[in-house]
């Protein structure tokens, strides 16, 4: 007998996810559907049709971002909850099973649903602001037509890996605040997580005035100008970006499978 | 088998729960285990059910390691815990979900107390009460035909009928092969079922051992009065006059009162011990 994975235990598990939760994924789904068409509701100008890219990506990342880390939350709230985690954590089946089935719920089944509904929506308004505009059009004059959200934006484009970069880092955060806390895990992760960001960002406020101004100062005191420093900064910032968007979500992926495996209830 | 050893267990900074506690617990048997409350019943089977680390030593459960939580070892282990979770789906959709992890699950079985219960699969866990959520769960638990069986506090919040169901049910179940673990402070629920009966106060077992033993080496009886040699472990005022435990040194033919014993075992600590070491 596999003790470690075994698809047809990994299934079972799927299923019981799905079976025990479907009603409120379902209400989910229609939460989401209604609260994006009122958004874009309201940020469109029905008289022109115009809508703004800047508030299309201001929903996109708030909804995905928002809805995606209480899902998180809530796929692990089996653990977060004594009665329910000792039900969980006897389910015969590996720890690293019960792991997988988290993250099959949320780094793929929730990507997949919520970009369709995002879309579903998206191309319903863009359909109705272009049918505005053509209603309003004057001969002669070439209209600016609107175009599904991202996959046609340029500016949109080229800042989707840091979307995607920062959607995992928060999404695997949030899941290891839920295999860590007990009980009003989310709000407990929220205050971990932006403890956190203030101490970085105090800790690079403080490297930046004290150690990186020095340098800068050694450099320029020695007649090098600011330009000779920009490429190492560029590269700093490379390196940065790879921990974050490839290195950082995996390292909080492997403990919270090691929180699970060493949850005591 | 389950075999403890050398095991301890505390929460954090408090008091240790376990200190160096050495059990071993064999098949065919319903254990008893009794004590007062935060004496660590429940801690106890937490760690055999391996939700519970120990501090230091061991608890092995058919000869694997309780704190690995493997799928061989759960699949022949069932715990209902006092508190419990039940999800907002059917029985019968609970049966689907969770009954396929449990190879030697028998659905004629559970349907069989089910009934016993008067219960109906298609109702869900939302609208039963405590009781008949609790029945539905200690159904299923017998129905997962695990070789070991634990259970904390079984019969609070059951009815009177449902409490004797519950005996009657735990007896046709309790086979040679099975191991089953039962924490109480209902004595007088599970007096008919449980034994051996092991007691636990200070972070040790004070007594462990089978209801034969027990009459064998003290004699339960009531008495008018109670005189200094009677060598009296305990004795208890009651309408008749007085219930006590004396030693059994007559060899005197007597039926265990478990309520009457577990008082004279925490009254009477060394004693006690002296007598069943």
């Amino acid at each position: 007998m596999n003790n470690t994975f075994d698809f047809n235990r990994f299934s079972l598990l799927v299923k019981r996810q799905w079976v025990e939760n479907k009603k409120l994924f379902l209400m989910a789904i229609f939460g989401i559907v209604g609260i994006l068409i009122i958004i874009n509701s309201l940020i469109m100008r029905w008289e022109s049709g115009i809508t703004y890219e800047i508030a299309r990506f201001s929903i996109f990342n708030l909804s995905l971002f928002l809805s995606g880390s209480i899902f998180a939350n809530y796929v692990f709230k089996d653990i977060s909850d004594k009665n329910s985690s000792t039900s969980f954590m006897l389910i015969p089946a590996s720890h690293f099973e019960k792991f997988l089935t988290g993250v099959l719920y949320v780094f793929m089944v929730f990507p997949i649903v919520f970009l369709t509904l995002f879309y579903v929506v998206d191309y319903g308004f863009v359909n109705i602001g272009n049918n505005i505009k053509d209603g309003l059009k004057v001969p002669g004059v070439k209209n600016i037509q609107l175009h599904t959200f991202i996959i046609n934006s340029k500016n949109i484009r080229e800042t989707l890996d840091e979307i995607i970069g920062s959607w995992l880092i928060i999404q695997a955060f949030v899941l290891m605040g839920a295999a860590q806390f007990e009980g009003r895990s989310y709000v407990k992760t929220a205050f971990m997580g932006f403890a956190l960001l203030f101490l970085m960002g105090f800790v690079i406020y403080l490297s930046g005035k004290f150690i990186l101004s020095d340098i800068t100062q050694q450099f320029q005191n020695k007649g090098y100008s600011r330009e000779l420093i920009k490429p190492t900064k560029d590269i700093i910032s490379g390196i940065l970006r790879i921990f974050l968007i490839y290195v950082l979500p995996p390292i909080l992926l492997v403990t919270t499978y090691f929180k699970l495996k060493e949850k005591q209830v | 088998m389950i075999q403890i050893k050398n095991l301890s267990f505390d929460y954090g900074k408090r008091k240790p729960v376990f200190r160096n506690l050495n059990l071993t617990l064999k098949e065919g048997n319903v254990y008893g285990l009794l004590g007062r409350n935060g004496a660590g019943k429940s801690s106890l089977l937490r760690n055999m059910a391996g939700l519970l680390f120990p501090t230091s030593g061991t608890c092995m459960v058919n000869g694997h390691n309780a704190q690995d939580r493997l799928p061989v070892f759960l699949q022949d282990l069932y715990f209902l815990p006092e508190e419990f979770h039940t999800p907002p789906v059917k029985i019968k959709e609970f049966v689907d979900i969770y009954a396929p992890f449990y190879p030697k699950f028998s659905l004629k079985q559970f349907l069989e107390y089910l009934e016993e219960f008067q219960l109906s699969d298609n109702e869900k866990f939302t609208e039963l009460s405590l009781g008949q959520k609790k029945k539905a769960l200690i159904g299923f638990a017998l129905s997962t035909n695990t070789k070991v069986l634990l259970m904390d506090e079984p019969t609070n919040g059951l009815d009177i009928p449902s409490k004797s169901q519950f005996r009657k049910i735990i007896a046709s179940v309790a086979t040679d092969e099975r191991i089953i673990v039962i924490s109480t402070h209902q004595v007088r629920d599970l007096e008919s079922l449980i034994d051996p009966i092991i007691i636990l106060d200070n972070s040790e077992v004070l007594l462990n051992a089978t209801t034969e033993e027990i009459t064998e080496k003290l004699c339960f009886k009531m008495v008018s009065t109670v005189t200094e040699h009677d060598m009296v472990l305990y004795s208890e005022h009651s309408l008749r006059g007085f219930s006590i435990v004396t030693q059994n040194v007559d060899n005197e033919h007597s039926k265990a009162d478990l309520e009457l014993l577990f008082n004279a075992t925490l009254t009477s600590q060394l004693q006690i011990k002296q007598l069943f070491n």
